[in-house]
């Protein structure tokens, strides 16, 4: 049905509508990745919260270095964007239809978000552990980057399905 | 038209393949590292040694991934040279969630393995074993969808 009314419009409406889907693709990739972000870094922060709270209660010294498990899943979102920006420049040279960029681009939002929501859960945990043991930064930070790393490959490798 | 459309169909493929295989990634890293996390502490309130050979246990759900990336870059290989079904979405879609699903229960294996790793402290060889095994049912998905996708 919808394949049927796109090809009896006008050609240039007909580009319009396809750019237009494009475009939508490309919001979902940053929507979606700052979606995992704000679910990450709120998971986290309530960890890093709740064990700093305990370190106080019990009079030891809280650790700063908590934040960085913090803000760790913000970075998906960065990555969303360049996702985002790169199905942009695609829609605009006119050189896509819109399947690829639209459920592509939702695809590439929701595997870089679940990867910033588990980075954001283990990081919970790492600032659970740290704040309780004041050891092991170094490991949980590997822990981190492993997960980081399943978004980063995400983001460079999406971009030649999605383009 | 049907010819781009084709072409689109099959990037999308290409994308789910990805994509997928990565969400399960996502998922095994995640729940392999919350483990290791919490085995790292068990060891450190007990004045133990932490062993830092967890982090292979946190990493292996990562190469679903780099499978998702070889079966996307040979389905976009055959849709640029126009050997494309447009029903191949479909295709990518399933493969990889195959790949997805061995990546998340390979976390789980290696969730159970962190713990039992910083507990005993013995039997590394036997949880990769495991671990190996989980891997090879991705390992023959991207093997052999390849000729069904291209």
């Amino acid at each position: 049905m919808f394949f049927e009314t796109l090809s009896n419009l006008d050609p240039e409406m007909q580009k319009a509508v396809v750019a237009s889907l494009g475009k939508a693709g490309a919001a979902c990739a940053l929507s979606f990745s700052a979606m995992g972000s704000a679910a990450g870094t709120g998971v986290a922060g309530i960890a890093a919260v709740t064990a700093w709270k305990k370190c106080y209660a019990q009079k030891r010294m809280a650790p700063f270095m908590l934040v960085a498990f913090v803000g760790a899943p913000l970075t998906q979102t960065i990555y969303g964007m360049i996702v985002m920006n790169g199905i942009l420049k695609a829609v605009a040279e006119g050189t896509v239809m819109y399947h690829n960029p639209l459920l592509g681009g939702l695809v590439a939002g929701v595997a870089i978000g679940l990867s910033a929501l588990m980075q954001g859960r283990v990081g919970a945990g790492a600032s659970d552990a740290l704040g309780e043991t004041g050891k092991g930064f170094v490991n949980y930070l590997m822990a981190l980057g492993v997960i980081e790393t399943v978004a980063l490959f995400v983001m460079v490798f999406i971009t030649r399905a999605v383009t | 038209m049907s010819g781009q459309v084709a072409m689109s169909l099959g990037k999308l493929a290409a994308a789910f393949s990805l994509c997928l295989a990565a969400m399960g990634s996502s998922l095994g890293t995640g729940i392999a590292g919350l483990a290791a996390a919490g085995a790292w502490k068990r060891c450190y309130v007990q004045d133990k040694l932490a062993p830092f050979m967890l982090v292979a246990f946190v990493g292996l759900p990562l190469t679903q991934t780099i499978y998702g990336m070889i079966v996307m870059n040979a389905v976009l290989r055959a849709a640029q040279s126009g050997r494309m079904d447009p029903c191949v979405a479909l295709g990518g879609l399933a493969g990889g969630a195959a790949m997805g699903l061995t990546s998340w229960l390979k976390g789980r294996a290696g969730a159970a393995a962190s713990d039992a790793l910083a507990e005993t402290g013995s039997g590394f060889i036997n949880y990769l074993m495991v671990l190996g095994v989980i891997e090879t049912v991705s390992l023959f998905v991207m093997v052999f969808i390849t000729r069904a996708l291209t």
